[in-house]
This record gives structure tokens, sequence and C-alpha cells, in this order.
């Protein structure tokens, strides 16, 4: 059989269209306030998740982390808890797909394609998702009790529709805060559009390698 | 003066300066090398620095892999994921014992170390000091001594914690190092200044080397060290310190210069040869002018001087022979004119002195004779000089060939002839003198006269006569003296005449200064009157006492004085003396007749007569008090001439008398025209007289015929009494000898007169 990656890559992006063309609709339905996240110095601040408490859930499945051109796609996934998550390989290599962390350690040993079963995430908390293989590849699933959570985009907009009216708890989480849970940012009335500056420095904001620790701790050297 | 060798320069000269070159060639490459060596080492030491800092890096990096390898290993991740700590301690010590490190170490993600792979040490171990040595390797102070750090961070994919790995700077790395680089090296850390520890590859590291670059001597080996910090984290600080040993780098020089040391040697050596032989070739030749210069000084004019060269010694060479010659030539010439006679193109006096001298030490007998012309004087006042030259060249044209082949003749002006005849008794010699003479003697035509001219020649003999050059020519010229025309024309020199001859030349030069020097005297000799017995007259004697000599005879200096014409003068003394004592007598009384003797000479001199009358009359003297006695011989000598003065005296009244009568053949006839009024007979005949015999005859009939034409007769040479009565007998007048009184003084002839007084009168036979 003829396997064309372009094609999955194809049918992947119709599928988040049509994702995208549903939550339009609905925020249509009801008021979808325009939320922009930043970061300390007030750049917009990607794959922060943003979550809001006391709200009816809003039922939804299909939660996917694709693994493409090497990369996790997509960077942060916010899933609740008992999600079951995909791990399909659009890439044309095998990949080792496992978590040490201790909310969800798990493995997918070297698979291709939709080879590797779904993976059941039973407890919060935040699953660090490296390669064995690609050591570059670092996902991030943050597993929540919130009934509503939304990541940001590059924009740094986050979108939370068909929230009701009113002020609830909300919190935030980024991968500067890895050993921690979300931060609560209070209750928020996030009916209006609004931009919410977070603390995370630009150098946490960005994926780039860290100073090893002993680096860090001998600085004064350089 | 020091000679200083033109040969020794050249040598000294050349070979200093060669040496010269050679010292600052040998200089120049043993600095060079030296220098050379210490780049060579420091090129070594900057070559092993960063061969060292590279290997430190490839080491590093090495260490560095195992290290990630390490890390990504999914089961050591598994482990750090899940903080298995004994699972990562054994998995470290793992990799420890597979890469050769000397710990490996585990931190958390804070940087808090966990565990090691020496588990005992957890907790104890510190790390002080970190520094990045590369890009992924760091210099580490851990428990105060020094690593080499290489850390890898545990991903999960997040950091999960960090391994490092470090490998102690220790001796076994350094000598690793060393064999890689070829240079010493010593690793050292310190804190606070204060050295914690070091680690080298040699005993000498031990030492302190001050932590600087440069130039040190340590245990008498020279190196280069170069010091690299590896950490700088006050207070910590680990540096290495290389050093390159310089000898290593000297000794690759050491076989070149043992060579050019071996080189500059053979070069000295070939050189010093060259120079000797150069010089050589330039002082030989010098060397040999030199002597030939003075072989020519010397006089010695043999033997060409040339140098087979043709360059300025060979011309000088030349110009030395051309010298050589030319001096040759006119030291010939010179010689020839020192030896020879212009006039005649003889030999003169100096080549017969040569050839004397020659002769007389070769041993061998021989005769030398001298010849001159009679009259030559007189010749040449006659007719000039020119035809003396004249006749002497032609007498010597006209001897050409006559003369023996072996005989010597010379001429030598104012000598006349020398003829040196080697090899010749005097007999044999004689002969050939006198054919000589006989030859001069022919007639020959001079300009236009013919002439016979006589010569004269006197003739020594060798050894005969003496042995000394000089002598023998004085001796040739005393016997020509003694030579005579006639039959006596060769006279041979004899040696008594030879010292008679010297004393009368000393006398006639001395006699000349006698009156001045008061050496003169002047004695009287009683006369007796035989008739009365009476003492009326008395003969004045001169007395010569030399200073040196003693009294001379009178028969020995009246002679001289004669033959040299001093007789003048010493008459005129005698004149003064007697007239001055015949003063002195007069003015006491004592009345004596002086009778003074004078010469043919006096009688010569026209002016004679007057100067006796102006003595006299000076003195106030009568003239009857003075008697004058002329010898026979002077009176004979010219007659005529004599008669003049004797009358003029005669006119003057002075009385006259002839002496020594019977010795100058004179006639009677001659006698009596003379005005004389006395006969003095010979005392030659009046000695013998009373032993009879022909001297009796003789004075006998000179009285009777003397008494007959009127004369007084006079003897002398009485000295006994048989002669005085026998005298007396005969009538003889006058009588004067020994036996009457010797000479005496005028003082001691006062006393004689009182003491005899009539004494004489009355004379008897006894």
């Amino acid at each position: 059989m003829l396997y064309s990656p372009y094609r999955r890559f194809l049918a992947c992006t119709l599928m988040t269209a049509l994702l995208a063309a549903t939550q339009l609709l609905l925020a249509g339905r009801s008021l979808a306030a325009q939320i922009t996240l930043t970061d300390a110095t007030g750049a917009p601040l990607a794959n922060a998740v943003l979550l809001v408490d006391g709200v009816p859930p809003l039922t939804a499945d299909g939660y996917v982390m694709d693994q493409i051109d090497r990369q996790f796609v997509p960077h942060v996934l916010a899933a609740p808890v008992g999600a079951e998550v995909d791990f399909p390989n659009s890439d044309d290599v095998r990949h080792h797909v496992y978590s040490f962390s201790e909310a969800k350690p798990f493995e997918l040993r070297l698979f291709k394609g939709s080879e590797a079963p779904p993976v059941v995430f039973d407890r919060s908390g935040v699953v660090v998702l490296g390669c064995n293989i690609h050591d570059a590849m670092l996902g991030y699933i943050l597993i929540t009790d919130s009934p509503r959570f939304a990541v940001s985009d590059v924009q740094g907009r986050v979108s939370l529709p068909d929230l009701p009216a009113g002020k609830w708890p909300v919190s935030w989480w980024h991968s500067s805060r890895l050993q921690k849970g979300p931060e609560s940012l209070g209750e928020l009335d996030l009916g209006q559009d609004q931009t919410l500056s977070l603390p995370v420095t630009a150098a946490q904001a960005k994926p780039v390698p860290m100073l090893s620790p002993l680096q860090q701790r001998f600085k004064s050297g350089y | 003066m020091r000679v200083r060798y033109l040969r020794t320069r050249l040598i000294v000269t050349s070979v200093g300066l060669l040496a010269l070159v050679l010292v600052a060639v040998f200089l120049a490459v043993y600095t060079s090398t030296n220098f050379s060596a210490k780049r060579q080492a420091q090129h070594q030491l900057e070559v092993g620095s960063k061969v060292f800092s590279n290997l430190l890096e490839a080491r590093a990096r090495e260490l560095t892999n195992a290290t990630q390898i390490l890390v990504a290993d999914f089961g050591f991740r598994q482990a750090v994921a899940t903080g298995d700590l004994p699972t990562i301690r054994s998995a470290l010590q793992n990799q420890v014992r597979r890469i050769g490190a000397d710990q490996a170490m585990f931190f958390d993600v804070q940087g808090e170390l966990q565990t090691s792979s020496a588990a005992a040490n957890v907790g104890r171990v510190v790390v002080e000091a970190l520094q990045p040595f590369s890009e992924q390797a760091f210099i580490a102070v851990i428990d105060h001594q020094p690593y080499l750090l290489v850390e890898a961070v545990v991903r999960a994919p997040v950091p999960v914690g960090q391994v490092a790995m470090v490998f102690s700077l220790d001796a076994a790395l350094a000598r690793e190092l060393q064999k890689l680089t070829g240079l010493e090296i010593r690793f050292v850390s310190s804190l606070d200044e204060e050295i914690m520890s070091t680690y080298s590859t040699s005993p000498y590291a031990q030492q302190d080397m001050n932590l600087q670059e440069g130039t040190r001597k340590l245990e008498g080996e020279g190196y280069l060290t170069t010091v690299i910090t590896l950490l700088d984290q006050a207070p910590y600080s680990v540096s290495a310190q290389l050093a390159s040993p310089l000898s290593e780098a000297l000794a690759s020089f050491d076989d070149l210069k043992r060579e050019l040391l071996v080189i500059t040697l053979i070069a000295l050596l070939a050189s010093s040869l060259l120079a000797v032989r150069l010089s050589g070739s330039l002082a030989r030749p010098v060397t040999l002018l030199a002597e030939a210069a003075k072989r020519i000084g010397r006089g010695d004019y043999t033997g060409k001087v040339a140098l087979a060269r043709d360059d300025e010694l060979g011309l000088l060479a030349d110009s030395i022979d051309t010298m050589r010659s030319g001096i040759a030539e006119r030291e010939e010439l010179i010689a020839h004119n020192a030896m020879h006679d212009p006039l005649t193109g003889l030999p003169n006096v100096s080549a017969v002195r040569e050839r004397l001298k020659a002769a007389l030490i070769s041993g061998q007998q021989g005769v030398l004779a001298q010849c001159n012309l009679v009259s030559a004087e007189l010749m040449t006042k006659a007719r000039g000089q020119d035809f003396m030259d004249t006749l002497v060249r032609q007498s010597v044209t006209h001897l050409q060939g006559h003369m023996p082949a072996d005989s010597l003749l010379a001429w030598q002006p104012g000598v006349g002839f020398l003829l040196l005849l080697e090899h010749r008794d005097l007999d044999e010699a004689v002969v050939v003198v006198d054919d000589m003479l006989s030859k001069l003697g022919e007639k020959l035509q001079v300009d236009d006269i013919k002439l016979r001219s006589q010569w004269l020649a006197g003739v020594v003999s060798w050894p005969l006569h003496g042995s000394d050059a000089h002598d023998l020519l004085r001796q040739a010229s005393i016997a020509l003296a003694d030579a005579t025309p006639g039959p006596e024309r060769i006279a041979v020199y004899q040696a008594q005449r030879d010292q008679a001859y010297q004393r009368r030349i000393r006398l006639a030069r001395d006699l000349r200064y006698a009156a001045q020097y008061k050496e003169l005297s002047a004695v009287y000799q009683p006369k007796l009157d035989l008739a009365s017995g009476e003492v009326r007259q008395v003969e004045a004697l001169m007395r010569w006492n030399h200073s040196e000599l003693g009294p001379i005879s009178p028969d020995e200096f009246i002679i001289l004085a004669e033959q040299t014409g001093s007789i003048g003068m010493l008459t005129q003394w005698m004149m003064a003396a007697v007239a001055s004592q015949l003063s002195n007598w007069i003015d006491r009384g004592i009345h004596l007749q002086v009778a003074m003797n004078i010469s043919a000479r006096d009688l010569d001199d026209p002016h004679f007569p007057l100067r006796i009358e102006r003595v006299l009359q000076a003195q106030e003297i009568s003239t009857d008090y003075l008697a004058l006695e002329v010898t026979e011989s002077a009176v004979m000598k010219d007659p005529e001439r004599n008669l003049s003065s004797l009358r003029a005296l005669r006119d003057l009244g002075i009385r006259l008398a002839v002496d020594d009568y019977g010795t100058g053949y004179s006639s009677l006839a001659t006698l009596k025209s003379l005005p004389v009024q006395d006969l003095k007979i010979d005392k030659s005949f009046v000695l013998q007289l009373a032993e009879g015999g022909d001297d009796a005859v003789i004075v006998k009939s000179t009285i009777e015929l003397a008494h007959n034409m009127g004369l007084k007769v006079i003897a002398e040479g009485i000295e006994n009494i048989h002669s005085l009565n026998w005298l007396k007998e005969r009538h003889c007048d006058v009588a004067q000898g020994y036996f009457i009184s010797r000479p005496l003084s005028p003082v001691d002839l006062e006393r004689w007169l009182e003491d005899t007084r009539g004494s004489f009168g009355v004379m008897e036979p006894a």
C-alpha cells in the first residue's frame, strides 16, 4: 500500500479546520471574547494554558499529540483527567515516545503511523513527552481537573467559547512551571476582550537549551 | 736593532687574520646555533603548548562524547527521571570504568550533588571552582585537586539532572601529554597563591617554577618555560607549566659544532702551511738579496746576483747585480789608481808595500832595490818637471823587456824606481840591479836632447835586513844615500849605518836647538909655548851636553853641523861665547889669546869677517886676542874663494892657523900662498911620535919646512913627556895635548894657570 504522509497531513489540517469552524460556530452562538496572553515583557505568550473552574465542562474527545517534522504537535496539549490521547506518527521515521512524569509514565516503543495505541491519562499533572530517538523532541500534556481550558496560539490568543457570563476562578500554566501545577489568577470575567500578562520571562518563554545546573552555579566565572 | 723578520710578519699577519675570521665564523655559528637551538626550543614549546591544549581538548571531547552517550541512554534517563540513585550510581561507576575517568558525579537540576561514582564520598565532594576550558570541557577544582571536567545534562527530555565526569590533572596525565608534546609538564593548583598540589613529569617540577615564562635553569639544565593558565577564579588557580629542555635542542647542534671546530682547525692548519709557504716564497728571495748585498758590502763582487722571477724581486735582483758589477769596476779602478803611478803606469809604492807584505808573510827571501837619478833635483831645476817626466817615461820604456819576468818594477814620485825581486839572494839581485842601472845609463833621446843619465841604487835584502815592509823601504832609501856614482853605484844596506843614521838625524835636528836649550858650552885647552914654557894661548873647544844622549863628541856633531849647514850657527854661538870670555879675562887682567875653529862654510860666507869684527868691537876686544883655525881640507876645498875671506880676516889682525895639517894632501906651495901664520900638525902624527917611525920623520920635516916658510908650528895630541921633549928638541913652537892639560872650563883653566905657572918652563926628561 502506498503511504503518503502528505495526505495524512492534509487530513489532519482538514480536521483541525473543521474543529475550528465548529468552535467559531459555537462562539457565534454566545459572545466569544478576545483574550490575549503576554509574558512579563508584554510579548504574546504562546503555548500557555488558561484554565477556568466552576463552569460546566465542555464534552470533547479526540485528543491528539501528533509528531510532525520530529516535533510534537501541538507543543502543549491540555486534556481533562481520563482523556485518551492518540500519538499518531506523521513522520516517515519511527518515534519512541516516552514520559517519566509522575502523572503518567509511559512508553510507546518504536512505532510508525497509527500503530501506537491511545494512552489514557487518569491523573492530573504535567506530563513531559520526549522521544528516545530524537532528543530534540519535547512536548507537554497538561492533564487538568478544570472544566474549561485553552492553549494560547502563536499570537498569544486564547479561545474559550460559550463561557457562562460572570467571574470565574481562572488559573494559568506554562512549561516554565514544569515542576508545579497551574497557578491561580483569581476570579476573572473572561467575557470581555482582555490581555493577561503572565509572570513568564522572555527566556523562559523560548524553548532554547538552558545552561546546565553546574554552569549556572558558576555563572559568575563566565 | 732587533730584526723583525718579514717572513714572520707575513705569517703572523696572514694566519692571524684567518684565525680571526675563523674564530668569528665559529663564534657566529656557535651563537646562531645556540640562538637557533633556543628558537627551536621555543618553537617546540609553542607547538607543544598548542598540542597540549589540543590534546586536552581532544581528551575533553572524547570524554564529553562518552558522557553524552551515558546521559542519552534511555535506561539511565529513566533511572534519573525516576530518581533511582543506586541505579544512577552504578551506571556512573560503570561509565567511569569504561572511559577511564577518575570520577563521575550526578547533580539534580538545582546543581546539587546527588550521587557519585565514589559513593562513599557523597556529601564531601565539593566543587570549589569551575572555568570553561573548551566548548564542552571545564577545569575544576574539587576538594583542592585540579580536574578536567566534562558534563552532560540528562534530559527526559527536559533537564532532569546532570552528569559530570572528572579527570584528574595528575602526574599520569602529565606523563601521557609529555609523550605527545615532548615537553616537561607540570600541573599546579593553588589557593590564595599557596600551592595546593603539583603533578609533574620530572623531579625538577618539585621546585618552584615561579609560574613565569622564560628561560631558567633547573638542576644544571636549561629550560624554556611557558605557563598556560587553565583556571583563574580567585582564590583558586590552576595552571600547566610547560618546559622545553634546551639541552635537547642544543644536542642536535653538537655534531654541527664539532664538525665546524674540526673544519676550523683544518682550515687554520692548511692556511698556516700555505702562509708559511707563501711568505717563504717572498721572504727567501729577500733574504738572498740581503745576503748578496751584504757580500757586496764586504767587497765580494764575485757571483752574479739573480733570481729566476719576473716580478719586482727579479727586477731588484737585476738592479743589485748591475750595482755589483758597477761597484766592482769602479773599485778595481780605484785599487789600480791606488797601486799605480799615473805618470808611468807602473805600480807605485803602495803596490810594492802590499806585495812586500805578502812576500814577508810567505817567508820567502828576496831583495828590494830603490833606484834614483843622480842629481835629480838639479836636473829638475834646470830642465823643468815636464822634461823629467818625459825622461822617466822614456827610461821606463827603455827598461821594458829587460826586467826579469818575476820582478816587480814600480815608480814612486820623489822615491824613484822600486824593484822587488822575490826568491833571490843578495848577490843574484845585485847583478840584476846593476844590469838595470846599466840599461838606465844608456843614451836616451828626451825631447830634442840626447843624454845619459846616472842612476844609483840602494839594496836591501829580507829576511837578512828586516822583516817589516815599512822598515825595508826605509832601509833601501838609506842604502841609496850611501851609493855614489862609479863603482859604488849600488849600496847594500848596513844595519850599523842605520843606527848611526838614526842618531845623526836626531842630532842634526836637536843641534839646531842646542844653543837655545843651553846645552852648549865652551872649554879651553892650554897651548904651551915650548920656547918660553909659558901658556899664552888657549884653544876654545865646543862641548854639547845633550839633555838625553849626554855629551856628544865634537868629532860627531861638528861634522854633522857642517853637513847639515848648522855649523854657521855654531860658529856664531862660539864667537859670542869666546868674545864674552875674552872680555871677562881682559877685565880681570888675564891675557890669553883664544884660538877658535871655523869651518869651510864659514869661509864661504862673505860677511863672516865683518861679523867677527863687529863682535870683537862690541866687546872692545883687540883682534890680537883672537886666532882662528881652519882645517886643511876646508881650505883646500876651494882655495881661491877661501883666500879672500882669509885675507880679510888677516887684515883685521886676526891670527890664522891651518888645522889638522897632514890630512888634506895639500901642497906646500898652496900653503905658502895662504895668509896664515901657524901650521897645526894633525894629532894622528903626534900620538906615536916618541916611538919613532914615519910619523917622526914627517913631523920633523914639516917643522923644518914650516919654519923655512916663516910659519910657526903647533903640535897637538901631546900625551906624554917624551913627545913633548922630542918636539922641544926639534924646535916645535907650541904644544897642546892631554899631557899638558885637557880642555878646561874657564874657572878650572884660571886655577890651572895659577897652579902651573912656570912648571912647563924647564922641562927635562924624567
